[in-house]
């Protein structure tokens, strides 16, 4: 049997955030495109204008990276190499999904109001 | 590889559908950087090179039909798992895979219904 190294926090926040996604996901792939509005740069810009959008784009932002790298991480250690090898690969996932969570920041909080 | 040896020893759906969610998890959160990466680029451009970049991404319509069953599996046998984790229902994981089933087959033909037009068009 293999050794479980992926702990409690791991897979609580994991079902947590995958929770607020079946939400998240279900507007972002439901409801906007049934709202009939043709994707361009100013209906964007226009919907972010909005602090409640802006916030669920943020919202979303952050649940879907630590979802998706969260996940990364505990298939990578389900079949991992060495401890130390471990160690490198999460720091590693950790900070590429900090980078885009901080990039999608920078990028959306300059419409709110714009 | 561990997952495959796996699938061949454990023939049950059940094995099938932890290695689907598996593989449909790990390609959606590659799909992610290069989502995140290409929108902000487009956000950042500004008017014209949003429309240009959305434009030219729009040519990959039946890709997006393959991202939303992927989305829509993952996140209905999630909530599967979900349930069976804290409400203690693993005598219904059979029946509540079915209903995953069911309901991604839903948001497949959703997915047809919105892109196949623009695909056409």
């Amino acid at each position: 049997m293999r050794v479980e190294k992926v702990g409690f926090w791991s897979w609580f926040l994991q079902r947590i955030t995958g929770l607020y996604l079946v939400f998240g996901m279900m507007v972002h792939l439901v409801v906007l495109p049934l709202s009939g509005k043709e994707i361009t740069f100013k209906s964007v810009s226009q919907r972010l204008s909005n602090i409640w959008w802006l916030i669920f784009d943020i919202s979303l932002l952050a649940t879907c990276i630590y979802h998706g790298f969260n996940g990364i991480r505990s298939v990578i250690l389900d079949y991992s190499p060495s401890p130390t090898a471990d160690k490198f690969i999460e720091i590693g996932i950790a900070l590429i999904g900090f980078l885009l969570f901080f990039y999608g920041i920078f990028v959306l909080v300059p419409f709110y109001n714009k | 590889m561990g997952w495959l040896k796996d699938l061949k020893l454990n023939r049950h759906l059940g094995q099938w559908a932890f290695t689907l969610q598996r593989i449909t998890g790990v390609l959606l959160a590659i799909y992610l950087i290069p989502h995140i990466l290409l929108n902000s680029a487009a956000l950042i451009g500004g008017d014209k090179y949003y429309n240009d970049i959305t434009a030219r991404v729009q040519k990959f319509h039946i890709l997006e039909i393959a991202i939303v069953v992927g989305v829509a599996f993952h996140l209905f046998n999630g909530l599967r798992i979900i349930l069976i984790d804290f409400f203690e229902l693993s005598r219904y994981q059979k029946r509540l895979l079915w209903g995953a089933g069911f309901f991604t087959f839903l948001m497949f033909l959703y997915a047809l219904v919105v892109y196949i037009p623009k695909i056409l068009g």
